[in-house]
């Protein structure tokens, strides 16, 4: 049962630099038993110690716990969680786009014989998709702007649970890449959190 | 009661479907407890409403920087948040919470911590965690009326740190603050449960120790010598003490009789 004393421990641990987890383990008396603090990137030795300091004015015989999630795997967490393009490609005859997309090790592979700028987003959709992605929108355009003697693609997706729309820009080589990686752009915010495949 | 105001303002969009979240952000908030324990609540609910095996809420706060909150306070360890990354959101096992209850979820959350920590802001001296000014004095009156109305006996101990001014001219503020925290640390060290510690002016501290009669106070003062002792920049300081309701049962009468001790004191010292 956490009490308003525990929950202040737990704001005060919480505070100390690179903490980013508290646990309390109580015992069968509803005593605070353990204490785990996981801790990314902070000069751990200080972190420790503060950290027993503070624990001690709450709690004198509990037991700290400090795990290390060091930056290494952050980066590997990053790395592992970003969708990334493995292959774009145009079938001229058919004008079929095929996109393969990688996260988290698993392809998935989308088709669309829309062109390459339709076709691109549409496949890209269809490839988060088939990674087991939820993408809870559809496209509504995509247009190719002139810029500065470059050719960037804009996508905008709607929402289909409500009326807001995304908007992603990007220039690629060539049509098809501009508009997979404009289809991520747009896409970024929602890819960000922390949601893994179906 | 210390009322709060929200540091970091959250954008909070509830739809009818999260209706339980938003009218237990309303019933926690009219008993001043929204809190961390609220997180827990919350990721219980959602636990036990979709039956969830395993779900990390993770949000970004300016001051904690991001902080993670597992269902159960189970600890996270850094495999699961390798996979599970450390963006703000709810992260859900298995994953079928729909998106805008994940977000109603952060968001609450969030509102959670933030009021929390202001809250705590708001009772706490900012530079060593114990009772701020208005905390004290909230706390003295609730002692006093009792003493006033019980005959519960309580010891209030003003503290001024000697030569506090010396050091700050001598070393510099970040080692006169330096000193204030571990000053502060080694009162909270040296109260007893159900005490109250607060620094009340630039180097001056009071304490009150409840249901202690003037004896007590030398054992507590004893205690605390000892603790700054330890301290890297080792400070002396002088006390008074007022004992209610034997002196008085009026805490400003309290805090003069315990002030005019205090200077009494240094002025012998002085002489």
């Amino acid at each position: 049962m956490t009490t308003r004393t525990d929950e202040d421990l737990e704001l005060e641990l919480r505070s100390l630099p690179g903490v980013l987890s508290v646990s309390i383990t109580y015992g069968d008396r509803d005593d605070v038993e353990v204490v785990t603090l996981l801790v990314i990137g902070a000069e751990l030795d200080s972190t420790r110690s503060e950290a027993h300091l503070i624990l001690s004015l709450y709690y004198d015989d509990a037991t700290l716990v400090i795990e290390e999630a060091n930056d290494a795997i952050i980066q590997m967490s990053r790395d592992h969680s970003r969708v990334a393009i493995v292959d774009a490609q145009l079938d001229h005859a058919t004008g079929t786009a095929q996109v393969q997309l990688q996260y988290n090790g698993r392809t998935g592979l989308g088709h669309s014989a829309s062109g390459p700028l339709i076709g691109g987003a549409d496949a890209t959709l269809a490839a988060l998709r088939d990674l087991g992605i939820e993408v809870p929108f559809s496209l509504l355009s995509v247009n190719s702007v002139s810029l500065m003697n470059r050719w960037p693609v804009i996508v905008t997706l709607r929402s289909t649970r409500s009326d807001s729309d995304r908007m992603g820009i990007a220039l690629g080589e060539g049509e098809l890449l501009s508009s997979v990686k404009s289809t991520l752009n747009a896409l970024n915010r929602f890819l960000a959190t922390p949601v893994r495949p179906a | 009661m210390v009322k709060v105001e929200l540091i970091e303002p959250v954008d909070l969009v509830l739809h009818s479907s999260e209706s339980w979240l938003f009218r237990s952000i309303i019933d926690e908030l009219s008993r001043d407890e929204l809190g961390i324990s609220f997180i827990y609540r919350v990721l219980d609910r959602l636990g036990d409403k979709y039956g969830l095996s395993d779900a990390v809420v993770t949000v970004a706060q300016e001051s904690c920087g991001t902080q993670a909150f597992r269902l159960g306070n189970r600890s996270l360890n850094g495999e699961l948040l390798s996979r599970i990354g450390h963006s703000p959101g709810l992260y859900c096992e298995p994953s079928i919470v729909p998106e805008d209850e994940r977000e109603a979820v952060r968001m609450a959350c969030q509102l959670a911590l933030s009021t929390h920590l202001a809250r705590f802001r708001a009772e706490r001296d900012w530079l060593t965690s114990i009772s701020n000014r208005r905390s004290f004095d909230a706390a003295l009156k609730v002692a006093a009326a009792r003493s006033a109305r019980y005959g519960w006996a309580f010891t209030l101990v003003v503290i001024d740190l000697n030569e506090f001014k010396r050091i700050n001219d001598r070393a510099g503020h970040e080692v006169g603050d330096d000193v204030l925290r571990q000053f502060g640390l080694a009162l909270r060290r040296s109260i007893r449960s159900g005490d109250t510690a607060a620094r009340i002016g630039g180097d001056e501290f009071a304490v009150i120790l409840n249901n202690a009669e003037g004896s007590e106070a030398s054992g507590f003062i004893e205690r605390l010598r000892a603790q700054t002792k330890s301290n890297q920049e080792v400070v002396e300081f002088t006390t008074g003490t007022a004992v209610s309701p034997r002196d008085s049962t009026d805490p400003k009468e309290l805090l003069r009789i315990a002030d005019a001790r205090l200077y009494e004191k240094r002025g012998i010292a002085l002489t």
